[in-house]
Formats: structure tokens, C-alpha cells, sequence
């Protein structure tokens, strides 16, 4: 039997005291593609970039064609033949497609000779595999499709056997979609192994030979596509059902009122790439909050869902449609900001990863007041540091943030108590409209559990709260309601009662569910 | 035809004065265009000043001067890359720390070594780095042509040829070699060059550190090319005109070369006004004005109202 | 200049051992140029605070010192890097010239206010110019200072090459201020409530400065804008986050900031001089950027630095008085050396001391696995 083109063993690695990969192995057989599913933060992109040298794991071997390699850096990848598709590309703009390409080539003083002869190894590979830029044109004018093709051009230029991709398809249309799928076919029958990570698991029911799925870091399973069906496909990458209770919505019983209403809102997107092209990185949307409601937006990367919030939020200008907040009607100007949607009541928890909500180097008591700092300024100075430490000391307590010490500096509190923190601000506000990203994004399971309480106590008192998330466990828990968004625009309103987690990763998956 | 030739022996004094400019601002170029802010140029330079003059007078040897300053200016920029690059240290303090360090150094080890005030001995024409007369191809005469060739053109010292040669070679290296790529892609677009497989860090110290040698030139050429000698703070600002120089021709080496050589005369011309002061009438342009030119020039620059400033796109921000 | 999250205690440790670096660094390189270390620092020692003259320069020196730290440290809350002391510094002294000129015959009482008025408002009028350029053309504020501080040196040069040069004068110096418009010196106000001191040009700015200080420190944690600074000094995307106007605190936090260096000239020019000279700035604006870094930011512990500095600078002078060969030039290696360690090296030792203060506390990262 042969070798496996790529093989990874036992590998583990930690970020601080998460273990983001538990001892995974991997065989990818030679001339075959292989994908690999499992919800977000199973340790799927982190596994690729061990496999390229961009993150050194703690422990782990990697195996090419049955010898062992020692991968520090992208250039040992590269030297074993190992290439890679990254999620966003990342070129010189200003340089030709053919000096970007050869930029690894390191060779000094003299270019024009080698390149010379690169040309023509390129310009066959073009050929080979239907390329159709010419290597002159400035990467510049290049789409982000065409930019990965780039990025396998090179790879099968330095002579890659295994092409690693790191969700390819997130950012193309169909048609492009389909175009790569087709070369990534026309690779295979080349002989070149394929290791894939993508989020639309039709597609890798479609073309994989084999799928491996991915939980809390763990590689769980090995199976073969074609002896199964999408929907068994799907069931186990979400694994078993852990939705917590959802206390019903009173929402019918009581008089409930129109919070929040967007209409056709848009924002035009100055075109990164040079070219003329207008976009818009959300268009037509339309929906309606009322009070004791709990809504939870959601969609792949970059569907917009993120930007929408932002914009609710007043973090965000927009530039077509309105927003009408409790009656007040808002155009796009730079009217609408932060401070004045908190006037209105609106309390914003910002995506954790960001680190916008709190002040790593301020103690706590200080990062507890941001963004209502306002009126948190007396002029008697004995008495406000106290009272602060105080009320920010009673707080800490009621959301059981520990170590329960205003004085520490935020930054010292692990990512979890972090975002505690600015839960409990945010919500102690008692706030009209809570928008929050993530929530629940480095909470524990117990903590997402009382947090979780007293969001259903603030949607009960009259409350209205919009969430983005990507995480189905946490929509399926916590969301009354659910808006499905694509390309920055909106697909599809849900009631989460009628719908199951599988439904909810399957529309997201883009196949059609008959709910 | 006495106005003309005060006119070519303007720019003459243009040449001279732009070239230690020209070697500070590339320096200041390369490794700005890696990605390491660098305001040291001004110690660096007083350093390489210092070192070329102190070695030629001590071993009687011009080139080892040179030699000399080219080491020490590469080894504080090796400090500078192992503070802003192994350390993540803020660019700006680390040249600050430079410039501070520099003065203070060369001055205690000039009065040291030499006991006369913190200068060096004046030094021999042996002790100094050779001018290079052109060959004999046109006749000494009144025409224009020979008056360039003869006062313009030659008779420089051998460091205004090498500084227009490194001018020359920056940029074919920038244009036509993998080197320059990726020198500018370190400033650029790191991420790119990572995935390359290249290690960003170790492009930046290269890059830190040509610069420093190259910066070592420029002070030479004060001591013991266009001087004869060292004088404490003999640079005088000139670093941070040739930072300025640097920000004006917007990071590139013709832009450079060029608001190099127009500082250079926007000094020369300065000169010739202060020197006319005392023969002639008062002058109708204060030298002051001439003097901060090319500073309110780079502010405009910066303020976007002459073109766009077009730093490298990481300049002072270390590497995550 | 962002803290990491360090427990507080391996903080203080850090800097103590950055600042040990760096004396232990100038020791090395002033024995490596000849001096007599020994001797030197008795000397400097007993210059700076063996008489009550030395202390009285000691802390007329300090002043100055302090001034420029607190202006610089405050920019640095902000996230700005202000090395545009010497200009601010400057054009404080400018002002206060020319308050003192016109208003020559005043009282005393209504001379004092408006000349420190004027110096701020010169100062500050200069920091606005990198503080407008920085907040609304996205210029980088170091290079603008840096330009700003050789276009203020020539400006003064032009002045008192013209203008306000004072007639029958060869050398460029402005006419005197008369006695009357002085600033008390410390010796009077002392006189005043019954001790008797020396004469130095110590007066009353020091006062000034220490008030200033304080001031600064209220400013910086127990007001709605200082609050609204910090953030801005430690993110942008927190500062957005909190609906806060970045730009408008940038130019007041640098008007401040040029404020405060631009009392430098108060002290220089009515406390002692009594006229504008070419240097009188004489490097202490830049100096504040050693002197921020060694007293990490924190207006005490910059108040502590200036003393040390102040009474190097006075020390290093009978030096200068007694070894040819030394001069200030101590002052500047010392300056140096406490930049580099304490500010573009200051992270070097942290791993070391973290190692060292491991087990004085237990926390979650002793459980970590070896990375």
C-alpha cells in the first residue's frame, strides 16, 4: 500500500489553557481530496496551519509520503512540497503575478535570467490547468478569485504534492465556486492530494473522497461520502443536540410594541481592488424587532450580519435606507453614532475577539464604566474612586466575575470573566435594545448557562436583543427568532421553535430544507 | 558670464553639501522601507563622522576611516534592530536612545583620546578621502560647457560619486532584483512575505542594518571627505534634513535623490547669503527661511497638501 | 509604550532593574572613556546636594525637568509620542519675553498670571499645530514635532537676529527683562516665612511645577477627560467603542502637553535669566522623554526622576568646572542609556523577571503547559 501523501500524528497544541488540538492524526491517501468539517473552533484552521508551519504545535509529528519532516516555518512546508490557499490572500499589489510567484525564489542580485525560464514553466502550467491572466498584469487588478488562483499557481510552481485550502469558497459566487471545484478535479487527477476545510458541506459531499470530522479539537471521525446522504453528513458534524432550555417567548400574551425598524438599509462599499466595481457589503434590508424579543442574526463568513449589527450599534455609518429606533427615524448621516444610540437606550456588546469593550491596561473598575463614563466623573475626589471600586465590586459579585478584585487590571482576568464583564455593564444599564456579537464567545458552559438567565429576565421585563452569532448551539438556546443572511443580504426569517439545529446548519450549508 | 559661473560654483556647493543627505536619507531609506522607523540617521551619522576621522588619523589611512564608520554606524544599527525588532521597543525611543548616546559618545571619547575639546587633530590631505579630477577630454574655457565639466562636474570627492553610484544601485535593486522586493514588501505587506516563506525578521535586520552602513558614509564624508576633522555635533541637524528629504521625496530614491540635492542648494544658497551679508546690502530673504524649508516642506508633505505621503505601509509598528 | 498586563509587583521590579541597567551601563562606558568612576560620583554627589547652594541648582534644574516629563508623559497617555519639547519649550520662552517686555512696570501680582499665561498659550499654540496635523491629516506626530522643533530654533534665531535683538548688542540676545518683572526667588518666599537660604536661581516655578504635577495626576484619574484620554492612549477601537471624540481629545491632550513644556521658558527666562539667549532650552525639552520613561508616565514618579536628573545635570556641571574633559556630555550618555533601557528596551528583562518572581505567586500560568 502506499504512503499517505500527508500525515499528521498525535498532534496537540494549546492557546493559553485551551487545548485547540488534542492529539490529532490525520492521513490524507495520495491523488485523493480530503475535507474536513466540524463546527466553529474545532480546531479545523488551526490543524492547516500546523500542517504549514504558521503555528508550531506543542507536540505532533508530520509524515510526507512516509518520511518524517520537521515543519517550523512555511518554508519547510514549501521546501516538502506542501502549498497552501489561505483564507484571505495576501499579495504585493503593486507587483506583477509573475514577480509575486517568484518572490520565494530567492536569488539576489539577478532576476531577469531565472524569470526567464519561470515563464516558461509558468506559462505551461497556465496552460496545463486553464489559467487565463497573463503573469504581466499587476496583482492589482486581480479579483479574489483570480488571486487564488494565483495563490495554487505558486504552489504548483515550487511543486507542491498536497495543496492545503482554508475555506476557498466562503468569498465566491457560484460560478466561481464552480470553476475551483473543477480545477481542484482537474489537481486530483494530476496526482496532487487535496486537504480542504470548508463550511458549505454540500460541496464536500460532493467532491471529497474522504471527510474527517472535527469537534472541540479532536479529530471524531473518518467516513466515506458516498455512503452516506448530506443530512446524515450534517447531523454529525453539529453532534448531539446541546440546546439548552428556552423558556417560552411571552411575546404573544403581552401588548408588545415595535422597537426597532430597518428599512432597505444599505452600505456601499468602496471597491478595495482598484477596479470600478461598486458593491455593496449589505443592501435591501428590512426587518422589524419588537419588544420581549430575542433575534438572532446569522450566516457564513462576511454574510453581513456582522456589519449589520456594527451598524445598529452606531460603529458603523451606513449609506442607503433608515433605521427607526422607539419612533425616531434616522437617516444615513454621521448623525447616528455610539453615544447617541446609548442615549436611546441601546446597550452595545461588541464582538470579544475585538477587545473594543473593555481597556486591557485599565483596572477593572475603570473598564467597568466604558462608554458610560459620562456621568461617572464627580468632583469630589475622595469619595468617586471608592464608590466606583464599589459599584463595580457589587457587580463583579451579582455576575460572579472572579477574581472578584476591582483593582486588577482587565487584562490580567481570563477572556471569559472579560466578556462577563461587559455583559453585566452592558446589561446592568437596563437597556431598551441590547445588541451584542458572540456573546457567549469564551464563556463556559455553566457561565453561558446564568447569562443566558438573565438575558431571558431582560427580554421578560420588555427588553428587545439582536445577537450575531455563528454558533448553532447558542441561536437554537437563546433566539426567539433567526435571520439568515447571504452576501449582505437578507435570505430567510425563522422562527427557532420551528426549526431543529440540523435544519439551521443545513440552510446554512445552502440546501433548501423544507421547514 | 561672471553671474553664470557664481551660478556653477552655486550648485557646486549644492553637490557637496546634498551628498552627506543623500547617504543619510538612503540609509533612512532602506531600512524605512523594511518596515524600521529610523530618526538615529543624525547620531549614526555623528557617529560614522567620528570614527573615520579618529581611525584615518590615528593609522594615517583614509579608506580604513571608512572602514571604520561603516562598522560602528552597522553595529548601533544592529542595537537599533535588536531593540525594535528582537524586542518589539518602540522605533522612535530606540533612535532617540541613538542620537542621545551618539553625542554624548563621540564628544567624551574625542576629548579622551584627542585632549583638544572634543575634535580630532585637523587632518592631512593624506588623512582625507581623495577628490577625483576627470580626464583632460575639454579644453579649460570660458564656454559654458567646459566651465560645467571642469567646476560642475569634476574635482568632487570621491563620496559625491559613490553617493549618486548607491542612488543608482537602490534603485536597480528596488526595480530589478528579488532583494528589493522583498526589502519592500518587509515594509509592506509582512504577511505576504511570511507566507513566501521568507522570515520577516531576519529581512529587517539586513535591511537595519545596510541602512547603518550606509549612514556610516555620510559621516565620513563630514570628517574626513568634505571636512577635515571631527568637531563635536559637527552634523548639525543634517540628519534630520536628510529625514526630511526622505519623507519630501516620498520614500523613494529619486524622489530622494532629488529633495536631497534641493535641500543641498536651499544650504548652499543660505551660505552664499550670509557671506554676502557682510559685503554686500542686507539680503531680502532671511537665511531662517531658507533654513526651515525643507521642515516646512516635509510638513506639507505630511499634511497631504503637496501630493500624498506614501510611508511603507508597517513603517514603526513591530511584527506580531 | 503600552503595559502589558503585568502583576503589579514584577512592574515596579521591571523598572527598577530597567533603570539599574542603564546606570550600571553608564558606569561601564564612562569607565571605558577614563573617568574616574569613584571619584566622579562623590564629586557629583557632593556638587549636587553636598551645599545648599548644589541643592537649591539641584531643584532649579529639576523644575525644568519636570515640566518637560509631565508634558510628555501626558501625551503618552493619549498614545502620542510628543518629541516636540524643544520647540514648545521655545515658544513658551518667547512668550514669556514679550509679556515681560510689553508689560514692563506691572505689578507683580498681575505680571506673574499673565506671563504664565502667555507661556502656556505659546506652548500650547505650538503642540496644536502636530496635534491638528496628527488628528485631521493623519500626519505622524513625531516627524511633525521633530520639524516643528528645528523651525522653532530658527524662528528664535531670526528674532533675535532682527526684532527683538537687543540694541548695542553684538551677541543674539534679546534685551533684559528688568529686576522688577522677576519672578521670587525661593530665597525670598523662604524669607518670607522666616528661614534664611542661599541665593540660587531656584524660584518660585518650582512651586509651580510641583502643583502641576499634582494637578496632572487629578487630571489624568479622577476627570472625565484624563479618563477619556487614557482610553484613547490604549486603543482607538475602545476609544470608538466608547463614543469618544479622538480627534478633539488629541488636541487638547496636546495642547496641554505643549502647555506644560512651555512653562520650561517660565523658569528659564523670568525665573532666572531675565532675557531670551539662543539655547536657553538647551536640550531639557527632549530630556523630558528620558525623564517620562524613568518615572514610567506617573506624574510622582517623574517628579522623583527630575530630582535625580536635576541633580546629575548640577552634579555633571562642577564637574565640568573641575574635569575639562567631562561637561555635560554625562548628562546626555546617562540621558541616552536610561532611554534605550528604560523605554526601547524595556521589555527585554521581562521574561527573566517573571521567571524569577515565579514563585512568589501562585497563578493560573504556573499550570500552563510549557510552550
Amino acid at each position: 500500500m502506499l504512503s499517505p501523501a500527508l500525515e499528521l500524528k498525535n498532534v496537540v497544541k494549546y492557546f493559553h489553557d485551551i487545548k485547540a488540538l488534542d492529539e490529532v492524526c490525520l492521513k490524507i491517501a495520495p491523488g485523493s481530496i480530503h475535507g474536513i468539517i466540524g463546527e466553529n473552533g474545532a480546531g479545523k484552521s488551526t490543524l492547516l496551519k500546523v500542517a504549514y508551519g504558521l503555528i508550531n504545535p506543542e507536540h505532533g509529528q508530520v509524515f510526507v509520503d512516509g518520511v518524517k519532516v520537521n515543519i517550523e516555518n512555511p518554508q519547510h512546508a514549501i521546501d516538502s512540497g506542501i502549498g497552501m490557499l489561505h483564507q484571505t490572500t495576501s499579495w504585493l499589489e503593486h507587483y506583477s503575478i509573475i514577480d509575486n510567484i517568484l518572490l520565494g525564489e530567492y536569488n539576489g542580485f539577478f532576476m531577469s535570467r531565472k524569470k526567464a525560464k519561470a515563464r516558461q514553466e509558468l506559462a505551461q502550467l497556465c496552460r496545463e490547468f486553464g489559467f487565463s491572466f497573463q503573469l504581466d498584469m499587476s496583482m492589482s487588478q486581480l479579483d479574489y478569485s483570480e488571486r487564488q488562483l494565483v495563490d495554487i499557481l505558486r504552489s504548483l510552481y515550487r511543486g507542491a504534492k498536497v495543496l492545503i485550502l482554508d475555506e476557498p469558497m466562503a468569498l465566491l459566487s457560484p460560478l466561481q465556486s464552480n470553476h475551483l471545484l473543477d480545477l481542484l478535479e482537474l489537481l486530483k487527477m494530476q496526482g496532487i492530494s487535496i486537504l480542504i476545510v470548508a463550511h458549505k458541506l454540500s460541496i464536500l459531499h460532493h467532491i471529497c473522497d474522504v471527510i474527517s470530522v472535527m469537534a472541540h479539537g479532536k479529530l471524531v471521525d473518518n467516513i466515506n461520502p458516498k455512503e452516506i446522504s448530506l443530512g446524515y453528513l450534517s447531523k454529525l458534524m453539529v453532534g448531539r443536540e446541546i440546546t439548552l432550555p428556552h423558556p417560552n417567548n411571552v411575546v404573544s400574551d403581552v401588548d408588545s410594541s415595535l422597537r426597532l425598524k430597518v428599512s432597505n438599509l444599505g452600505i456601499k462599499q468602496k471597491s478595495r481592488l482598484g477596479t470600478s466595481r461598486q458593491s455593496f457589503s449589505l443592501s435591501d434590508i428590512d426587518f422589524q424587532v419588537n419588544s420581549h424579543e430575542i433575534v438572532a442574526l446569522t450566516g457564513l463568513a462576511k454574510a453581513g450580519h456582522e456589519d449589520l449589527l456594527a451598524v445598529l450599534a452606531g460603529s458603523k455609518p451606513f449609506t442607503h435606507g433608515r433605521i427607526t429606533v422607539n419612533g425616531t427615524r434616522f437617516k444615513p448621516s454621521k448623525q447616528y453614532d455610539l453615544k447617541h444610540a446609548r442615549e436611546l437606550g441601546i446597550a452595545y456588546v461588541p464582538d470579544p475577539l475585538t477587545g473594543e469593550g473593555i481597556v486591557g491596561d485599565f483596572p477593572l473598575y475603570e473598564t467597568a464604566i466604558l462608554g458610560h463614563h459620562s456621568t461617572s466623573f464627580s468632583t469630589n475626589v475622595l469619595h468617586q474612586k471608592r464608590h466606583r471600586q464599589k459599584q463595580c465590586q457589587d457587580m463583579m459579585r451579582e455576575w460572579d466575575i472572579r477574581p472578584n478584585n476591582p483593582m486588577l487590571n482587565t487584562g490580567a482576568l481570563s477572556g471569559g470573566n472579560q466578556q462577563k464583564l461587559v455583559l453585566a455593564r452592558e446589561v446592568s444599564k437596563a437597556p431598551q435594545l441590547l445588541l451584542m456579537a458572540h456573546p457567549s464567545n469564551g464563556l463556559d458552559v455553566g457561565a453561558i448557562e446564568s447569562v443566558y438567565q438573565r438575558l431571558f429576565k431582560l427580554r421578560d421585563s420588555g427588553a428587545s436583543i439582536i445577537f450575531c452569532s455563528n454558533d448553532l448551539d447558542e441561536i437554537m438556546s437563546l433566539s426567539d427568532r433567526v435571520i439568515l443572511f447571504e452576501r449582505g443580504q437578507i435570505i430567510g426569517q425563522y422562527y427557532s421553535q420551528q426549526l431543529s439545529k440540523n435544519d439551521l446548519s443545513l440552510m446554512l450549508a445552502n440546501e433548501v430544507v423544507d421547514a | 558670464m561672471e553671474n553664470t559661473f557664481s551660478w556653477i560654483l552655486l550648485l557646486d556647493a549644492s553637490l557637496r553639501l546634498a551628498t552627506p543627505l543623500m547617504f543619510a536619507a538612503l540609509a533612512g531609506f532602506v531600512s524605512e522601507r523594511a518596515g524600521v522607523m529610523d530618526i538615529g540617521l543624525e547620531g549614526k551619522m555623528l557617529l560614522g563622522a567620528f570614527a573615520a576621522a579618529t581611525i584615518a588619523s590615528v593609522t594615517g589611512s583614509a579608506w580604513q576611516g571608512v572602514f571604520a564608520a561603516i562598522i560602528v554606524t552597522g553595529c548601533f544599527s544592529l542595537l537599533h534592530a535588536f531593540a525594535c525588532i528582537t524586542h518589539k521597543g518602540d522605533h522612535v525611543v530606540s533612535g532617540l536612545a541613538i542620537n542621545l548616546l551618539a553625542a554624548a559618545v563621540t564628544a567624551l571619547l574625542a576629548q579622551r583620546i584627542f585632549v583638544q575639546g572634543g575634535m580630532t587633530p585637523i587632518l592631512s590631505d593624506e588623512q582625507r578621502l581623495p577628490t577625483i579630477e576627470f580626464p583632460n577630454i575639454i579644453t579649460h574655457d570660458d564656454s559654458i560647457v567646459s566651465q560645467l565639466y571642469w567646476h560642475l562636474l569634476s574635482g568632487h570627492n570621491v563620496l559625491v560619486y559613490l553617493a549618486f553610484i548607491v542612488v543608482f544601485l537602490a534603485i536597480y535593486l528596488m526595480k530589478y532584483s528579488t532583494w528589493g522586493i522583498v526589502v519592500l514588501a518587509a515594509g509592506d505587506n509582512p504577511t505576504a512575505l511570511k507566507r513566501a516563506g521568507f522570515s520577516v525578521s531576519k529581512i529587517r535586520y539586513m535591511a537595519v542594518i545596510a541602512g547603518g552602513c550606509i549612514c556610516g558614509l555620510s559621516g565620513a564624508f563630514l570628517s574626513i571627505g568634505h571636512g577635515a576633522g571631527f568637531v563635536e555635533n559637527m552634523t548639525v541637524g543634517k540628519g534630520f534634513i536628510a529625514l526630511a528629504a526622505l519623507i519630501f521625496g516620498r520614500w523613494h530614491p529619486v524622489g530622494v535623490m532629488l529633495s536631497c540635492l534641493f535641500f543641498g542648494f536651499l544650504e548652499a544658497l543660505a551660505i552664499r547669503l550670509q557671506e554676502s551679508r557682510f559685503s554686500d546690502v542686507d539680503s531680502v530673504i532671511p537665511i531662517q527661511l531658507l533654513e526651515i524649508t525643507p521642515y516646512v516642506l516635509t510638513l506639507c508633505v505630511l499634511a497631504g497638501v503637496i501630493g500624498k505621503s506614501a510611508a511603507p505601509a508597517t513603517l514603526g509598528k513591530p511584527m506580531r | 509604550m503600552h503595559n502589558k498586563s503585568l502583576p503589579w509587583l514584577n512592574s515596579i521590579v521591571l523598572t527598577l532593574a530597567n533603570i539599574g541597567l542603564a546606570l550600571l551601563a553608564s558606569v561601564i562606558v564612562l569607565s571605558l572613556t577614563g573617568v574616574d568612576i569613584g571619584a566622579a560620583i562623590s564629586q557629583i554627589y557632593h556638587g549636587a546636594f553636598g551645599t545648599q547652594e548644589g541643592r537649591g541648582y539641584t531643584l532649579y534644574y529639576a523644575t525644568n525637568f519636570i515640566f518637560s516629563g509631565l508634558g510628555v508623559a501626558l501625551a503618552w497617555h493619549a498614545g502620542l509620542f510628543n518629541i516636540g519639547g524643544e520647540g514648545q519649550a521655545t515658544l513658551g520662552g518667547l512668550g514669556v519675553a514679550i509679556i515681560c517686555i510689553q508689560l514692563d512696570g506691572l505689578s507683580l501680582w498681575l505680571l506673574i498670571p499673565a506671563s504664565m499665561l502667555f507661556c502656556a498659550l505659546f506652548g500650547a499654540i505650538w503642540a496644536f499645530i502636530p496635534a491638528w496635523l496628527n488628528a485631521y491629516r493623519s500626519s505622524n506626530i513625531v516627524i511633525t514635532t521633530i520639524m516643528l522643533n528645528l523651525i522653532a530654533s530658527s524662528f528664535l534665531v531670526y528674532l533675535l537676529a532682527g526684532a527683538l535683538k537687543a540694541p548695542g548688542q553684538m551677541a543674539a540676545v534679546s534685551e533684559s527683562l528688568s529686576a522688577a518683572s522677576a519672578l521670587p526667588s525661593m530665597q525670598s518666599v523662604m524669607a518670607f516665612l522666616g528661614f534664611n537660604i542661599v541665593s540660587t536661581p531656584l524660584n518660585i516655578s518650582f512651586l509651580w511645577a510641583l502643583v502641576c504635577s499634582a494637578g496632572l495626576y487629578y487630571y489624568l484619574w479622577y476627570t472625565k477627560l484624563g479618563y477619556e484620554t487614557r482610553v484613547v492612549g490604549h486603543s482607538d477601537e475602545s476609544a470608538h467603542y466608547a463614543g469618544i471624540r479622538s480627534k478633539r481629545i488629541v488636541i487638547i491632550t496636546m495642547m496641554i502637553s505643549g502647555a506644560l513644556i512651555g512653562f520650561i521658558g517660565l523658569n528659564e527666562v523670568q525665573g532666572n535669566s531675565l532675557q531670551l539667549n539662543v539655547d536657553f532650552v538647551a536640550g531639557f525639552g527632549f530630556a523630558g522623554i528620558a525623564v517620562a520613561l524613568m518615572g514610567r508616565n506617573n506624574p510622582l514618579g517623574i517628579v522623583i526622576a527630575s530630582i535625580l536628573f536635576g541633580a546629575l545635570y548640577q552634579g555633571g556641571s562642577e564637574l565640568a568646572f573641575n574635569e575639562e574633559s567631562i561637561g555635560n556630555n554625562v548628562i546626555f550618555l546617562i540621558q541616552g542609556l536610561v532611554v534605550l533601557f528604560c523605554g526601547a528596551l524595556q521589555w527585554m528583562l521581562k521574561p527573566t523577571i517573571n521567571y524569577w518572581l515565579r514563585p512568589m505567586e501562585v497563578t493560573k500560568e504556573d499550570k500552563l503547559p510549557v510552550r
